[in-house]
């Protein structure tokens, strides 16, 4: 698979595959109250999209003995930007939502915890969707430059 | 000591006394007024003046010497890295935590997401200043 292919599977798959375990979980917790499942099952889903970057450089370490070039270091580098915007764009995003959210309900209201958990997912959502995104564009580019 | 070394240690020292003097002043307005306003700007300014340490020890180490070369740009780069990965993983602590102490469907406070977002800055700004220090540790070892 080339890198714009895994970019656009990125973008078009990641969110739905986090979203849905997510959705689950929170389902299980509304329907049979708080246990450990739903909370494990949330958090180790949002642990995983918050670590699934670090898929290309495991790749590297466990194909090291077939002796074969998949991940070089052009791709390494790109890699490095693309992480590096979806980190900068999470941030922003939290940082918005929450600002946002205190706005609207002010400084001495109050919100339902779930608003936490709409923050948390849709963070994710935004984290591997910018990562799909930053893949496509910085991919692009470097074909480009290989053409001329 | 390279320019980002002494950026590192300069701030792990503000942040350390952002802890100190924010948790101090946070404990004894709580003791006075069984509530905490101005202790969190105790938090807040230190780490704002974070914020200048780019234009700080700028003088190279010798005349004829550069400030920084690449591989303290790919270290500076290294730790952004990891200290933003270290404060998305704080949110999920923080939001998961939030959610099983309170429970499901009970209100907060909204001025607990300014305080959250506090927390996801002192742990970036900790985590990029301890990563700089351990990769120059690493780096030094090496040589």
């Amino acid at each position: 698979m080339t890198e714009r292919e895994e970019a656009w599977v990125g973008l078009l798959l990641g969110g739905p595959i986090l979203l849905i375990p997510t959705v689950v979980a929170v389902f299980i917790a509304y329907d049979r109250g708080l246990s450990f499942a739903p909370l494990l099952m949330f958090t180790a889903t949002v642990l995983w999209g918050g670590l699934l970057w670090l898929l290309p450089y495991i790749q590297r370490r466990l194909r090291k003995y077939k002796k074969e070039v998949t991940f070089d270091e052009r791709d390494q580098l790109i890699h490095k930007r693309i992480v590096m915007a979806a980190y900068v764009a999470l941030w922003t995003y939290f940082v918005a939502a929450c600002v946002t959210t205190w706005c609207v309900v002010g400084p001495n209201g109050s919100i339902s915890v779930n608003v936490m958990l709409l923050i948390l997912v849709g963070g994710l959502v935004l984290f591997n969707s910018a990562q799909g995104l930053a893949g496509l564009i910085l991919s692009g580019r470097s074909q480009k430059g290989d053409k001329e | 000591m390279t320019r980002y070394q002494k950026i590192a240690w300069f701030s792990l020292a503000i942040s350390a006394t952002a802890v100190i003097a924010g948790s101090t002043a946070i404990a004894i307005e709580l003791h006075i007024r069984g509530y905490s306003t101005i202790g969190w700007w105790f938090f807040v300014v230190p780490l704002a003046s974070l914020q200048l340490t780019p234009h700080l020890f700028k003088k190279p180490l010798s005349p004829a010497g550069v400030a920084t070369d690449e591989r303290d740009l790919m270290i500076d780069s290294k730790a952004s890295r990891i200290a933003l990965g270290a404060s998305y993983f704080f949110f999920i602590a923080a939001c998961a935590t939030l959610w099983v102490s309170v429970g499901i469907d009970t209100p907060i406070p909204a001025y607990w997401l300014g305080r959250i977002i506090l927390g996801g800055w002192l742990t970036a700004a900790i985590v990029h200043a301890l990563t700089i220090t351990i990769c120059y540790a690493w780096a030094g070892k090496g040589e």
